[in-house]
């Protein structure tokens, strides 16, 4: 058996830092979606936009939620990179914003909402590459593990083949299958087999490990 | 004490909490020697299985020295040596008395709240949430025994390790149950899905019972390596179709018994159905992933047995029921009755008929647990089995001392 090679200052706590951010991230996208779904005109003009795009609006706005939802799962990365995917729609969608706002009302609001956008793009892809990382790593790093010699039986495979199976008296707790049995629990119980509880037909005769098929049951009538 | 703390999804800390104390004249307090990160604890690190609060202990698989009993323990004294089955049992109701030690009638003390959910109450459990009796979990310095007069397997006598006796808890009386209730005949076929503990424990027990062959189905090359060196015969999905090697491998029969060692959290693979689960579940439509099930219902022998000891937490989707009927297939299921088992198979580690501390893949300080959640979940650095020792000193801790002695 090997010490944790993955031990170290962050052991004490199962959230990484990156774990931390893709939350948080998560919940940007919840408020982000929400106001893009419940006040698309109000979000639009905050940003520079014009009002007359609700239903882009609205539709950024499930997205935003879908993203939200997936930096909660337990498998975020794949919903990270999609949340880079939609902030670079965003930052196109506010660029074109910009261009025809630049012949005649011009608003600094969309060039702050483009920067911003643009700082929150770098951060998805940060967490997202270090999340990807943290899941990777140990996987392909170092010497793969090798198993092959873990049987579990100390006398062989061959001699384990069906020593589980007590065909004598066999002392254990009360219970198994029969039902209705009124032996108190924790007392021994002596004459039931291991077949009683489970294991082949208690008149079977044949040996451990033997192929001989049991005889065919009687039919009902 | 020290002690692993659940504070919500995929948060697990190493927190400072109350030591335990004895509540009722029926308890003992342990000093945990050793404990386990179980594969279902992961259900609960990924918040699946309803009704856990933030600081709840975690752990179901512990063993250790009595420090303390209750008034009315008369079979355990303080510095016996005790391995904690994870359900808590009375031993005197109906249930106990049949041996269905998993569905105690007594021993879960928030009774209403899982009859409100289940229809009736199942038994309590160490550190499996509120439904199952809101008990602390042993991943702890020490553990507070309920019912500890019977809810325990003395093995004071036992000269063995601890790695050698901490699975009798849970994993090796769960793979054996899985097995057992497969009523195995000597020329059975028995396919296994998963080969985390409880697969790899199933597939040691199906064979031990006599099985023809066992064949183990599992996606980490190291996980079936270590199936396969049990006498198992290896499918890996990755690289070739279940299928059709089943078809290969029982003369297009199919197994005759099945073992679900996998449960809700089924991997996800590009098939449609799985694909479908995961949407359901993070639309919260469905709260399991039943890939497995699905495919152990079209695999199965008709006639055939399907176990279950993979533990399932709720809602299933798309699961054809019909073709089960129409096969006459036989259902299994349920927490291990852990105490029903655990007699045999002492003595069979006594006797050297197998020794359980293979599964050991990891062995780190207590300190070091929820790092070791996260490795275990992502499947990382091999791990398939990690037992955490309280008391023993961090890498992290050891490394600091270093630098104060350097230092000074």
């Amino acid at each position: 058996m090997s010490a944790a090679t993955l031990s170290g200052p962050n052991a004490s706590r199962s959230m990484t830092p990156a774990m931390r951010a893709s939350r948080i991230l998560g919940w940007v996208s919840f408020a982000i979606g929400a106001a893009e779904l419940l006040a698309p005109r109000r979000t639009a003009r905050a940003v520079g936009m014009d009002d007359k795009h609700s239903g882009l609006l609205r539709a950024y706005g499930a997205r935003e939620m879908l993203a939200g939802v997936g930096a909660h799962s337990v498998y975020p990365v794949p919903a990270l990179w999609s949340r880079v995917g939609g902030d670079l729609l965003d930052i196109g969608t506010l660029a074109i914003a910009a261009r025809r706002k630049a012949d005649g009302s011009r608003d600094r609001r969309v060039w702050i909402a483009i920067a911003a956008v643009a700082g929150i793009t770098l951060l998805d892809a940060l967490v997202a590459s270090k999340l990807a990382a943290e899941t990777k790593e140990g996987k392909n790093s170092g010497e793969a593990k090798d198993y092959s010699d873990r049987s579990g039986f100390p006398e062989g495979v061959a001699a384990a083949r069906g020593n589980g199976i007590v065909s004598g008296a066999f002392e254990g707790k009360a219970g198994g299958a029969a039902a209705g049995d009124s032996s108190p629990a924790g007392e021994a119980v002596t004459g039931r087999s291991m077949t009683d509880l489970g294991g082949a037909a208690a008149d079977d005769q044949r040996p451990a490990g033997s192929t001989e098929r049991l005889p065919e049951p009687a039919l009902l009538s | 004490m020290k002690a692993l703390v659940w504070h919500g999804k995929e948060d697990i800390r190493y927190d400072t909490v109350p030591d335990p104390e004895i509540e009722d004249g029926r308890d003992a307090i342990i000093k945990v020697t050793s404990c386990a990160i179980c594969g279902s604890d992961l259900h609960l690190f990924h918040n699946f299985i309803p009704g856990m609060k933030s600081g709840d202990i975690m752990g179901h698989e512990s063993m250790g020295e009595v420090v303390e009993v209750g008034k009315d323990v008369k079979n355990l004294k303080a510095g016996d040596r005790v391995v904690i089955p994870f359900t808590i049992y009375c031993g005197d109701c109906d249930q106990c008395r049949r041996g269905n030690y998993s569905v105690c009638q007594t021993s879960n003390r928030n009774k209403k709240m899982a009859e409100k959910v289940f229809g009736h109450a199942t038994a309590g459990l160490f550190g499996y949430s509120q439904l199952t009796g809101g008990y602390d979990g042993g991943q702890a310095d020490y553990l507070r025994v309920p019912f500890a007069d019977t809810t325990h397997i003395n093995v004071s006598n036992s000269s063995l390790s601890d790695e050698k006796l901490l699975f009798l808890s849970d994993v090796f009386p769960t793979g054996w149950q899985a097995a057992a209730q497969c009523d195995i005949e000597p020329t059975d076929i028995v396919a296994v899905w998963g080969g985390g503990a409880v697969g790899q424990f199933a597939v040691r027990s199906a064979l031990m019972l006599g099985a023809k062959d066992v064949i183990l189905i599992e996606r980490v090359p190291e996980r079936l390596a270590m199936g396969i060196a049990a006498g198992a015969i290896g499918i890996n999905p990755t690289d070739e179709s279940v299928n059709e090697r089943l078809r290969e491998l029982t003369d297009n029969k199919g197994p005759d018994k099945c073992i679900d060692a996998v449960g809700m959290e089924a991997h996800a693979t590009l098939s449609f159905d799985s694909l479908l689960d995961r949407a359901f579940q993070l639309s919260l439509m469905a709260t399991d992933r039943a890939h497995v099930l699905r495919e152990i219902f079209y695999q199965c022998r008709p006639g055939g047995t399907v176990s279950i000891p993979g533990v399932y937490g709720g809602l299933i989707d798309k699961l054809n029921f019909g073709m089960a009927m129409q096969k006459g297939l036989t259902f299994k299921m349920g927490q291990t009755h852990v105490a029903r088992w655990t007699d045999h198979l002492l003595e069979l580690i006594e006797d050297g008929k197998i020794d359980p501390s293979f599964i050991v893949t990891h062995e780190v300080p207590l300190e070091e647990g929820p790092g070791m959640y996260r490795t275990f979940r992502n499947k990382q650095d091999g791990c398939i089995k990690t037992v955490l020792k309280p008391g023993q000193i961090s890498i992290q801790e050891k490394s600091d001392e270093r630098s104060d002695l350097v230092g000074a």
